[in-house]
């Protein structure tokens, strides 16, 4: 019996790119949440203190390069 | 009130509405006839294909006739806002799933015996020479359809794309019944009688025992809300 | 945590592949393309793993209505689907050179596409019950209905294909299991089983906070 490799290749590419997609679209939708906490967060943190200091715990971070960003109320000039 | 009594008084309110109005049996009727005609339509110019097709023809017509009735299990309780009615009564909602179960078991039945005459007019199948073994078959295949219908038709009732959540859950997984029903009636009409078939029956029996049961269990939390 | 758990999927993944290449032989009897069942075979395996989370999660949620429990059964219900898609699909892939045909109604195929149905039903009560807490209401019973259904649709399918009639088709999977196959099937279903695990744990943190932002 021939070997078709093709349809070994075949098939191993389709499980890679379904699995592949599929954590690629759940990495998408948590940068998408995170960029949408991010923005809701200077206005709830007016609205309501007591309620948001629990509830998260992640620093806001600047798009791009991802590093932490202190809030610009806190920041101190340089001496 | 009893479990009984309660499961009683909603199957006798079912019936008595359908004896009332028989809205649904008039229509459903109707529907089998149709299907009949659609039946030797598209399938119906080789005598012998025909023939040999009928005991999956007799459960496709079941199955058709048995979701456009089942999809409307629930449809005076949603139309008529008589689910608080539901809701609120008191006690354990699996009573409410079990009458409605009979009364959809019975219309199911009736309107499968129906088909049978027509399909023995029409097609020519000699219906009462096997008919105790035939409606052995029917009554167990019909019960584990119209319990997971039940169920599903419920859960459905609310949904704002009904008419199509409903046939797409409940089909696959009718899946079993249906092949289980199918070969037996084959089995029947060809004159082998249950002999050969009974691990068939006993699947239907599994099946129907778990459906039943699992709406007795989970009716509840369908109704909730 | 998450890191170590992806690190290490990559590691079995690397393994399984590994195996199911370089080590494992070259089937006698198939030629090569038996080496999809190294994909094929834990696939199905991983989706009934995941598909009985989703029967224990629904339980849970039912009698508990703790939401932990309903976002586990969300999320190993769509992977699971995913496993199943691929299981049918590379079982075609592979039924194409060794059958002849894409698609044929045996036993395992079958029972396995109406498994796929019936939870994509699951997945489309979820998304078409607006309500949070009915979906989780509603699609755990879904859950439940058709995890209980699985064996009834094994056994009817499979006597439907196969009672009266000659086997004339190869069962699909290796036919002799010398230790070799039996090892390398086993790494593959370790790597595809942690794929599964590191899907769902993301799913379940995404689903936690769609949650919260929603609130």
């Amino acid at each position: 019996m021939p070997d078709n490799w093709s349809f070994v290749i075949a098939a191993y590419l389709l499980a890679a790119v379904v699995l592949g997609a599929y954590w690629r679209h759940l990495v998408k939708k948590e940068r998408e949440l995170e960029v949408h906490d991010r923005m809701d967060r200077p206005v709830k943190s007016t609205q309501s203190m007591s309620v948001n200091q629990s509830v998260k715990g992640t620093e806001l971070r600047v798009p791009g390069t991802g590093h932490v960003r202190s809030e610009p109320s806190t920041r101190r000039p340089l001496p | 009130m009893s479990y009984a009594r309660r499961a009683w008084i909603v199957l006798w309110k079912d019936a008595l509405a359908e004896r009332r109005s028989k809205e649904a049996l008039n229509a459903l009727f109707f529907f089998t006839l149709l299907l009949l005609f659609i039946f030797q339509f598209t399938l119906g110019g080789d005598r012998e294909r025909l023939t040999d097709a009928l005991p999956g023809l007799l459960w496709l017509g079941f199955v058709l006739s048995g979701l456009v009735g089942l999809g409307r299990a629930f449809l005076t309780e949603r139309d008529h806002d008589c689910w608080e009615g539901l809701l609120l009564s008191p006690g354990d909602k699996s009573a409410i799933y079990l009458g409605k179960l009979a009364g959809n078991l019975l219309l199911m039945l009736l309107v499968e015996a129906i088909m049978l005459v027509l399909f023995g007019v029409f097609f020519n199948l000699d219906v009462g020479r096997h008919l105790p073994a035939l409606a052995g078959v029917v009554v167990l295949g019909t019960v584990g359809f119209a319990a997971v219908g039940t169920l599903f038709a419920a859960m459905t009732a609310q949904v704002r794309a009904r008419e199509l959540l409903f046939p797409v859950l409940l089909l696959p997984v009718l899946v079993p019944v249906l092949l289980g029903s199918v070969k037996a009636t084959e089995a029947v009409l060809a004159g082998e009688g249950l002999g050969g078939v009974t691990h068939w029956l006993k699947l239907l029996a599994a099946a129907d025992t778990v459906y039943v049961a699992v709406g007795v269990l989970t009716f509840d939390a369908i109704l909730e809300g | 945590m998450t890191r170590t758990l992806g690190w290490l999927v990559v590691l079995a993944l690397v393994a399984g592949l590994v195996m199911g290449f370089l080590v494992a032989p070259r089937d006698a009897a198939q030629g090569n393309v038996q080496r999809i069942m190294y994909v094929h075979v834990p696939s199905v395996l991983v989706a009934y793993l995941a598909f009985a989370v989703v029967l224990l999660a629904s339980i849970v949620y039912l009698t508990t209505r703790r939401e932990s429990a309903d976002r586990i059964g969300h999320a190993s219900a769509e992977v699971g689907v995913l496993f199943t898609g691929i299981t049918i699909a590379s079982g075609a892939i592979w039924g194409k050179p060794t059958w002849g045909t894409w698609w044929t109604w045996d036993a395992r195929l079958t029972s396995v596409a109406v498994l796929f149905v019936m939870y994509l039903g699951y997945l489309l009560v979820r998304g078409m019950v607006d309500d949070r807490e009915r979906a989780a209401r509603y699609s755990a019973v879904v859950g439940i209905v058709a995890a209980l259904d699985v064996p009834l649709v094994h056994f009817s399918v499979y006597w439907w294909r196969t009672l009266h009639q000659p086997p004339t088709m190869l069962k699909p999977g290796p036919s002799a299991m010398p230790g070799v196959f039996a090892a390398t099937l086993l790494v593959n279903l370790a790597a595809l089983a942690l794929v599964y695990v590191f899907l769902v744990t993301k799913r379940v943190a995404l689903l936690r906070r769609e949650e919260e932002a929603l609130a």
